[in-house]
């Protein structure tokens, strides 16, 4: 009995290692590569085009790669014919040029490696520079994935040269005619009082004053956020198709650029990252609780630190990584993880928002830019604040906390630290804090004549406005290595599964550390070192005893409307080409192939052909504002209209010179 | 009958909404509802991926001799293919995004490969799987 089943487990081994034996052959063929030889010939036989096309018929050859163009820049002439023979040199890829070839939801271009597209022949008849874009995912940078094509003589290019300087010159005539407290014609002294416009007034001042409105605004950004974060872990590792980077670096990253604009810091009204820390401490979710109860340590925040500097620099580290960080859903994951754990034990450790005010990355650009806003939350009649001698706008009261960003509200004249969570539109007994909207540029010119020792804010804007204009040719410029020295050469998106995939090569470090010395370098020596010279300079002609270092902070404010612009020119860039992810995201937040909400849209960008002279004129209008403010400041500072006039002329020079660069970039 | 502050009130709703947010990390489970094809019967969505991120998900396929069986491959990353010489399946370029159906009754037991035929990625050669056809 004992015998036979000894014999029979013994048979079950042997089965076992059949079985064992088989299952291993059948996964070795996943470490047999199955290679198809027809893939090397394909370079010849797309250089030997075998048609014999009609004489007037050109034919371009172009390569595609991971993630650009060979060749990057293409020139062709007005009623030119062109056939364009186009191989992969690695994945597939697609064919878009803007304005030139259908919609790609109704044909789409793909050119799969290994076989030799042909296209055309198409008839360049508009002047111009157009996009050719990749209209096929094909790795993380592929929404990057851009050439230029230039149909000569490029008309429009010229004219908006012409242009530029015209506009230049003529805000310079303006300025000339030595307007007081004016932008652009349009007088600073005049503000709506938002809360007592007839109508919308009292509503919105009511809305305002209702405790439960932070949280209310609050909470569905929260819940956008967490999503962010679980699809940035678990989600598609291709940016595109995940919330995490469709939603934050196309959709939140725009609506921010226009709301600097048009509403000041709302972002910082409605922002997630600091909020569940301001609940801890408060202990209260939209109650006002008294300070001595609150469940924080109180320490101070250390008094160098207490400035822009910090978060100045983390914003120019993220930059550093920004190849990395608008297109691999993980890092954006951890960095709002990062962000939201260092915002909540700040406000424990050192409440109230010092965390906002000092360390932010976003709170640091968007206080900074926000001073261009055309929205303000302010005293009506700072007369009656100076009698006030309670102050519950500092101290608080059962209505409202006193303010969390150590401002004095009543007092304050600068959208810089406000970070408009309304505490003092409920604190305020007397009714006399409100919403002011008024012209762009009001407050510059006082804050510049401040700023003797700010080197924070003045390179907080050196940084923002180099960064504008450099990502325009980054992330829309038809040259390939630029994105790749800042990708590190990695292709593979990622999320937390797949993080070792963004592990770089040697090559990819060492172009990583070229890029970030030419970005850090522009931002942080060469652009300011520029805008000294010229200070410099406009001193001497203005004859002026001003110390060049006080001139050269104070002329950085004026670069705040001409920052605002030039964001809000990439702002539009990033909507019209991208717009379908982010609302395609809402529906398939992991890009799983979901439809939550019953819509899905495919990449279309929207009128593409019209950005170059959008965005050119986006630029000019932030040039002008930009010589307007100039001048304002120089009034302010050096006293009299003459002195300012000759200060701002040398100074519109170099605002002239980089607007004429933008166009450049964009259309040129 | 409990009194109840009106700001308690409030602080409460607050909370119960704050503390919902937290459900969010479920929302990956969410798949097997949403897509359809996790939940027909004798259907098998496999998404494609490059193999470097994991390749075809699943990419060990288990049938039964003489049940038809539909195959829904999903575009994931970058366009991939997928064949099956073996049974006779070529479903051609898939893009990101897109899905390709095919519906095959395997009539012997035995184990199948399938590769993808569009180069994808650097490691694209070893992006492939297998179908198990098992007996009754
Ligand atoms: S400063 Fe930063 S953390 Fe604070 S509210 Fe603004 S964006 Fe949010
Ligand atoms: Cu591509
Ligand atoms: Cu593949």
């Amino acid at each position: 009995m004992s015998r036979v089943n000894i014999i029979r487990k013994q048979m079950s081994g042997i089965k076992k290692i059949c079985l064992f034996v088989l299952l291993m052959l059948s996964l070795s063929v996943f470490f047999l590569p199955v290679i198809n030889a027809d893939e090397s010939s394909i370079e010849d036989e797309w250089l030997n085009d075998p048609h014999n096309h009609p004489d007037d018929i050109r034919v371009i050859y172009i390569k595609a790669y991971q993630f650009g163009f060979d060749p990057e820049i293409i020139e062709v002439n007005k009623g030119d014919r062109v056939i364009f023979r186009i191989i992969s040199e690695d994945v597939t890829h697609g064919f878009f040029i803007d304005g030139y070839t259908p919609s790609p939801v109704d044909q789409k271009i793909v050119i799969e490696p290994g076989k030799i597209i042909e296209i055309g022949p198409i008839t360049f008849d508009k002047p111009g520079k157009f996009k050719i874009r990749c209209s096929v995912t094909c790795g993380p940078l592929h929404p990057f994935m851009v050439g230029d094509i230039k149909v000569n003589p490029n008309f429009t290019y010229y004219s908006y040269l012409v242009g530029t300087l015209f506009v230049g010159m003529l805000t310079l005539v303006y300025v000339r005619r030595g307007p007081e407290n004016k932008m652009l014609g349009i007088s600073l002294e005049k503000e709506i009082d938002l809360l007592r416009v007839r109508g919308i007034g009292p509503i919105l001042k009511r809305i305002l004053q209702w405790r439960g409105f932070h949280f209310a605004v609050l909470w569905p950004s929260l819940l956008i956020f967490a999503v962010v974060i679980v699809a940035g872990f678990v989600g598609n590792p291709v940016g595109n198709k995940n919330f995490s980077i469709a939603v934050v670096w196309i959709l939140w990253f725009a609506l921010v650029e226009f709301m600097i604009l048009l509403a000041g810091r709302t972002w910082c009204t409605v922002c997630p990252l600091p909020a569940i820390g301001e609940w801890i401490a408060r202990r209260r979710l939209c109650g006002v609780h008294n300070v001595r109860k609150w469940f924080a340590l109180k320490l101070k925040w250390p008094k160098r630190l207490n400035n822009m500097w910090l978060g100045a620099l983390l914003f120019l580290t993220m930059s550093l990584i920004i190849p990395w960080l608008v297109t691999r859903p993980v890092v954006s994951g951890l960095l709002f993880v990062v962000l939201i754990a260092v915002g909540t034990i700040l406000y424990i450790t050192h409440p109230p928002r010092n965390f906002c005010r000092s360390v932010c990355p976003a709170g640091a650009y968007i206080g900074h830019d926000s001073n261009a806003s055309i929205y303000s939350v302010r005293a009506r009649d700072k007369s009656i604040c100076d009698k006030h001698k309670a102050k519950e706008c500092i101290r608080g009261s059962p209505e409202g906390y006193g303010c969390p960003w150590k401002l004095y509200p009543g007092g304050h004249d600068e959208n810089t630290y406000c970070g408009q969570c309304y505490e003092c539109l409920k604190s305020c007994p007397l009714d006399n804090m409100t919403v002011k909207i008024r012209m762009i540029g009001k407050d510059l010119a006082h804050m510049a004549a401040k700023a003797k020792n700010k080197f924070d804010e003045a390179w907080m804007g050196f940084i923002r406005f180099t960064l504008g204009v450099f990502y325009i040719l980054v992330f829309f410029g038809p040259y390939s290595w630029i994105r790749d020295w800042g990708n590190m050469g990695v292709n593979f998106g990622a999320n937390l599964a797949s993080i070792g995939l963004l592990t770089p090569g040697v090559e990819g470090v060492v172009n990583w550390f070229k890029w970030a010395i030419m970005v850090a370098g522009v931002a942080l020596v060469a652009y300011p070192a520029v805008f000294y010279t010229f200070s410099w300079f406009s001193k001497k002609v203005a004859k002026t005893d001003q110390p060049t270092k006080h001139i050269f902070l104070a002329f950085s404010y004026a670069l705040i409307p001409y920052i605002v612009f030039i964001w809000a020119a990439f702002a539009v860039a990033i909507l019209l080409v991208f717009w379908a992810y982010p609302i395609t995201a809402f529906s398939d937040p992991f890009g799983w192939g979901w439809n939550l909400l019953g819509f899905k849209f495919k990449w279309d960008p929207f009128i593409p052909q019209s950005l170059p002279y959008v965005l050119a004129s986006l630029s000019i209008i932030g040039m002008a504002l930009a010589i307007n403010s100039t001048y304002n400041i120089a009034r302010k500072m050096l006293g009299g209209h003459d002195k300012a006039f000759r200060a701002t002329s040398v100074m519109a020079l170099l605002h002239i010179l980089v607007a004429i660069a933008f166009v450049w970039v964009v259309a040129g | 009958m409990i009194y109840m502050n009106r700001g308690i009130f409030w602080e409460i709703v607050a909370l119960v909404l704050t503390i919902a947010v937290i459900g969010t990390v479920s929302l990956p489970l969410l798949d097997n509802y949403v897509m359809p094809e996790k939940r027909e019967p004798n259907t098998i969505l496999i998404r494609a991926y490059i193999q470097e991120s994991g390749g075809f998900d699943p990419g060990v396929i288990r049938v039964k001799k003489g049940e038809t069986v539909k195959l829904v491959v999903e575009g994931m990353d970058v366009v991939h293919g997928f064949k099956s010489e073996a049974l006779g399946i070529d479903l051609g370029p898939i893009e990101p995004g897109e899905k390709k159906v095919v519906e095959f009754t395997p009539k012997e037991e035995g184990v199948y490969m399938f590769e993808c035929t569009v180069v994808c990625s650097p490691i694209h050669h070893y992006m492939r799987g297998i179908i198990i056809v098992e007996g009754e």
